[in-house]
């Protein structure tokens, strides 16, 4: 992709100059301005010494293809809740602002309960914004896709007018964030590993003769001398573990969070999906969690607890919690804090599998199709990016207020209440090789344990990535049966998960029936449709 | 002899009510209690320890007693008695001005002579059974009327609710044509009538129907949430409504199948004993505020007493 | 034509009194309503809510195609006339109760009490019944062990929860909807309590002859009203207390759940306003029926 970069750079160049003249009312029409862009691309990957040592890439805005004489205030959307300090970290940020790019950037947040039913309302009102944080399954990508409220980001684009983020992601972030061919956001760079692992209870492990949690066979004995020792283990069957144990995981964008279609990442050359309920794995899975239920391994409750996931934990009614290393080991501090004796640890339970990280549109951000500042936006993102000041204060806030450098590409917390780090829905700009670490002083064991997973995980990262990975499948053409399935599954699907139900094989067979006559098997085909014209695009 | 006997008509009189009072009393004392146990639980737990409610679940008196929740509510105090303010001013505004167009219209529904009444009632009733959905309504707010961030998109939505006016309109029903016809005689307008002649007949209704309008703004969080971007314009309930839905977020966040780790540890959830003491922080003054109207509703009125 | 116009002259001050109400209601409401054409449209931002292409009835199509529609919406009406019935009849009695009991004390208190529940939200609800009904550490089945009793699983026991649900209901509607009969209570005349009294009817008698039917037509507009929405679950209380669980789908499932449960990720615009205007139909056809039949019985009690 990146060879004729000189092709490029000329295209790049052509088009920007055609984008202004196109744009006839747009705030590029005013010619001969005095002020050009100083784009950062490089300049940022300087101070990280990594990423993109060569900066001739970035250098079209520096050439004065980009007419930055017209002021522009642009716009932006985040998730989540405003902290106090925000206003003065971006008064911080717009000072760099507009001193490079001649522009602002005001930030609305959509809050976490809000966002919900307000993030398509603001594309359906036509409200004047530019940017907007958005991610594939849990912030609104394809639905906003789907409707056509994202700007489509050409190559071309890209390349003009965010040139540092050109250079740090790599393909196959562009390949995770199409739809249809299409690229409708900038996926975030960092090998975020979002994968559940489980807080043990120590003290138990040592009374039932176990060391650790490696495997499935492990999670399985440990959860039945639960049981028989009158304590639940969890908090649910973890089902997560199961399939991804045996090598397989869903399909992105199939119903029920992409679980109702398997694929076997393990075996990149398999080009078979297998439908959850073809699948063997899945009725072997809900036979043993019916038995682990029924041994009391967890409550009959569950499906109703008002619990939240560390409640169990915490209170010691659970063995285990599920979640990802980094909340695993802040609870597990927790509760060690209180009760000592439980020695809480931090298992990997599928310690004999490569990880892989999370894709990276798992945090991303979009232009507004109706935005009146697309260029400039872009370039303020390449900015949040890429040059290294904007990445601390949008992360960490301001430098001897909340956090201290330590070192090149260190931080140590001065403030946490008021501004606190990586809280503030920067996610969808981070960019790793220009972030930095936090640096703890003392190490207790939990953050010894966490940091050894990491690097565990990190020194044997999955290279063979399954081509299927990369898809995310787009529900548009079969959306009454899509939205029938996930309807018509309600009934069976949960309580199989946790072994709730009184006959496992009747329930399967029920589950399916309501599947079938929701219409799975149109969205089978259609993903298989999908699947082989994705294919030919990769070739 | 005449005392004991009219001792024994009064026992025999008294019967069928010493029956009643005694269903009355256990009927209501009963629901009351009912009622009154889980906010006490409420109450209490809102001045316990996170950790005592979540080990020990609900209880009558509070455990491991601590003004933690509260301090967390009361954080930015200026923010509460501003957002106090804002509610309450909307409250009274939109209580004044619903009552009187719900007053005016129910009135004119109810007269028997205005032909009309029928079809008008089903033009108000309609728009109860059909709506047009959020997007239209927003676009309405938003662009064609430009109300963000205005305070009258927070008073709007409420002011006229259908509901509200066919109860109004069963209770003027009940007024006797005879009273009002003899008032027009009189010489008096309709407005003159309305005022003068009906109002204070139905002073339990106007109680009833204000409270409603009232507890409406009250509770409204929705609107806030559609219409206002300026914190310091948030109302009261906003407050609660943003900190407890979080939870759904986070369980739609956890649920969503690609999760954000930095996502998921950012989302900062409201704990047990926080949304204990929102509620009663957002239910104290109303409660307070209820024996006002309530006197309508314990006090009856006698028609003869306004006819004389 | 011209009879209309003198009519119109005639009502000119009822409809000028009219006029506020009936501006607000066509701009705030009849405006919007325009969105139901959404029901038929393939919508998309750019198009928006009439630019978009149409879409016939496909965005009905998910509702029926489910498999469940047979069961919500006998779930959703069953449930309704459950709560109209049970309802109506607890709020009556606490009004008439209320009325007839002399101590002032009691009365407020008790009456203040009843409205707390309306201010408890749906969520904290659903916490409180999952402490009382969990079968581990829930308070009901405490109570039930130490009885000698064997223990209840509710979570798992779908025909425990009409009962569950209507207590739920019933508790939180008390206090704002006895306040209603009350109201229409007491704007009766005091003067036809004292004729009765010296008729020599017991209370009882007077209770059946005077106070109910002079709160009649409150009831029956309220009961009018509540059937205007018997299509519609509420879904803040269905969610809270029964959430995600299959297991009790059977007996608690209702349009407005299922609905949430198959367009949650998609947020398909047109299917939404589809499953709407399906219950606004269903409903509006009800109402007319139920119009019909009380104005044979007394054209005064009619909404419309």
């Amino acid at each position: 992709m990146k060879k004729g970069l000189a092709l490029l750079l000329a295209t790049a160049m052509t088009v920007g100059l055609l984008a202004g003249c196109g744009n006839g009312g747009s705030g590029q029409s005013s010619a001969g301005g005095s002020t050009t862009a100083a784009a950062s691309g490089g300049g940022s990957s300087e101070s990280s010494g990594s990423g993109a040592a060569d900066n001739s890439g970035s250098s079209a805005a520096e050439d004065g293809a980009i007419d930055l004489s017209e002021h522009v205030d642009l716009k932006m959307y985040l998730i989540g809740d405003r902290t106090p300090d925000f206003d003065e970290v971006y008064a911080e940020i717009n000072k760099i602002l507009e001193e490079k790019l001649n522009c602002s950037i005001s930030v609305d947040f959509l809050s976490w309960g809000e966002h919900d039913t307000k993030y398509s309302l603001l594309f359906s009102s036509g409200e004047d914004f530019d940017l907007i944080f958005t991610a594939p399954g849990w912030c609104h990508y394809q639905q906003t896709v789907a409707l056509g409220g994202l700007y489509p980001l050409s190559e071309e684009f890209i390349q003009t007018y965010a040139p540092g983020i050109w250079e740090v992601l790599p393909e196959v972030a562009w390949q995770q964030a199409a739809i249809d061919g299409q690229v409708y956001m900038v996926p975030n760079f960092q090998q975020e590993f979002g994968q559940d692992v489980l807080a043990v209870r120590g003290d138990l492990l040592e009374k039932y003769g176990m060391t650790d949690i490696r495997n499935w066979e492990d999670i399985r004995k440990f959860y039945l001398a639960c049981a028989a020792d009158g304590i639940y283990a969890g908090q649910g069957g973890p089902w997560y573990t199961w399939f991804r144990s045996l090598g397989y995981t869903g399909l992105a964008g199939s119903p029920k969070s992409g679980e109702t279609v398997m694929i076997h990442y393990d075996q990149p050359d398999d080009m078979n999906v297998y439908y959850l309920l073809d699948w063997d794995g899945f009725s072997e899975y809900c036979h043993q969690m019916k038995e682990m239920a029924d041994a009391g391994c967890w409550s009959s409750d569950v499906l109703n607890s008002a619990d939240e996931r560390q409640t169990g934990l915490l209170t010691g009614r659970a063995a285990t919690m599920v979640w990802n290393l980094g909340s695993c080991v802040t609870y597990a501090k927790q509760a060690n804090a209180e009760h000592p004796e439980w020695n809480i640890t931090v298992c990997d339970p599928l310690a004999e599998r490569q990880k892989a990280p999370n894709k990276y549109t798992t945090n991303g951000i979009g232009i507004n199709i109706s935005s009146k500042h697309k260029e400039r936006a872009m370039m303020a993102l390449n900015e949040f990016y890429c040059n290294p000041a904007i990445q601390d204060l949008a992360m960490l806030g301001i430098e001897g207020k909340h956090w201290r450098a330590v070192g090149d590409n260190q931080y140590e917390v001065i403030d946490e209440s008021n501004f606190g780090v990586n809280n503030n829905c920067n996610w969808g700009w981070t960019n790793e090789t220009i972030r930095r670490e936090e640096y703890i002083a003392d190490m207790t064991p939990l953050d010894e344990k966490q940091k050894e997973l990491l690097e565990t995980w990190k020194a044997d990262i999955r290279e063979d990535i399954h081509p299927y990975e990369n898809f995310s499948f787009d529900p548009t053409n079969v959306s009454t049966q899509f939205a029938a399935v996930e309807a018509a599954m309600g009934s069976y699907y949960d309580p199989l998960l946790n072994g709730l139900v009184d006959d496992v094989d009747a329930s399967i067979e029920a589950l399916r029936q309501a599947m079938d006559s929701a219409g799975m098997q149109d969205i089978l085909d259609e993903i298989n449709r999908q699947l082989e014209e994705y294919m030919a695009t990769l070739n | 002899m005449a005392k004991s006997k009219s001792h024994l008509g009064k026992v025999k009189v008294g019967k069928d009510v010493i029956v009643l009072h005694t269903m009355a009393y256990l009927f209501c004392g009963m629901i009351s209690a009912l009622c009154l146990i889980p906010f006490i639980m409420i109450f209490s737990g809102s001045f316990s320890s996170e950790a005592a409610i979540t080990a020990n679940g609900f209880s009558i008196l509070p455990q491991d007693f601590t003004l933690d929740a509260y301090r967390n509510v009361f954080r930015e105090p200026i923010v509460i008695v501003r957002a106090y303010a804002t509610t309450i001013i909307l409250t009274i505004v939109g209580m004044i001005i619903g009552l009187m167009i719900q007053t005016m219209t129910a009135y004119v529904l109810a007269r028997r002579d205005f032909e009309w009444r029928n079809a008008f009632s089903f033009f108000f009733y309609f728009t109860t059974l059909f709506n047009g959905g959020l997007v239209p309504t927003f676009i309405l707010y938003t662009r064609t009327l430009n109300l963000q961030d205005n305070y009258l998109a927070l008073l709007l939505p409420l002011l006229f609710s259908v509901y509200n006016l066919l109860i109004m309109k069963s209770y003027i029903i009940g007024i006797p044509d005879s009273l009002i016809d003899a008032a027009k005689i009189d010489g008096c307008g309709e407005l003159r009538t309305l005022f003068q002649v009906v109002m204070p007949l139905i002073k339990p209704a106007l109680a009833a129907v204000g409270l409603f309008i009232a507890l409406a703004y009250w509770n409204d969080w929705y609107n806030a949430m559609l219409y206002i971007k300026d914190e310091t314009m948030y109302p009261l309930q906003y407050f609660l409504y943003q900190k407890v839905n979080n939870i759904e977020a986070y369980k739609k966040l956890i649920a969503s199948g690609a999760v954000s780790a930095s996502a998921v540890s950012a989302i900062s959830l409201p704990t047990q004993t926080l949304k204990m003491a929102l509620t009663i922080v957002v239910t104290g003054p109303i409660i307070l505020a209820f024996p006002i109207a309530q006197k309508y509703f314990i006090q009856g009125i006698t028609i003869g007493a306004v006819k004389g | 034509m011209k009879k209309f116009l003198k009519k119109l002259f005639k009502y000119r001050i009822y409809l000028l009194m009219l006029a506020p109400a009936v501006i607000y209601t066509l701009v705030f409401a009849y405006y919007p309503m325009t969105g139901i054409v959404m029901a038929f449209k393939k919508y998309n931002y750019a198009g928006g809510i009439w630019g978009s292409p149409w879409n016939g009835f496909e965005n009905f199509r998910f509702f029926f195609k489910s498999g469940q529609a047979l069961k919500v919406t006998r779930n959703t009406v069953l449930y309704n006339v459950l709560f109209i019935v049970c309802g109506t009849a607890v709020q009556v009695a606490v009004a008439v109760f209320l009325t007839e009991i002399h101590n002032k004390w009691f009365k407020k208190i008790s009456q203040s009490m009843m409205f707390l529940p309306y201010f408890i939200s749906w969520v904290i609800v659903g916490v409180m019944a999952f402490n009382l009904f969990s079968s581990d550490y829930g308070f009901a089945n405490r109570i039930i062990t130490a009885l000698g009793g064997t223990k209840i699983p509710f979570y798992t026991t779908p025909a425990a929860w009409p009962m569950i649900l209507l207590f739920f209901n019933i508790w939180k509607g008390v206090g704002y909807g006895s306040v209603m009969y009350l109201a229409a209570i007491m704007g009766v005349d005091t003067s036809i309590y004292e004729a009765a009294a010296i008729d020599g009817a017991n209370v009882f008698q007077r209770i059946f002859r005077v106070t109910i039917p002079s709160i009649m037509p409150t009831m029956v507009i309220l009961f009018l009203m509540n059937i205007g929405g018997i299509f519609r679950g509420n879904f803040d209380m269905f969610y809270n207390l029964v959430g995600n669980n299959g297991l009790l789908f059977d007996y608690t499932d209702v349009i407005d759940t299922l609905a949430m449960r198959a367009l949650i990720s998609s947020n398909n615009f047109g299917m939404s306003a589809a499953i709407g205007l399906f219950q606004s139909i269903l409903c509006f056809i009800t109402v007319l029926l139920a119009n019909k039949l009380v104005s044979i019985y007394d054209k005064d009690y009619t909404l419309f």
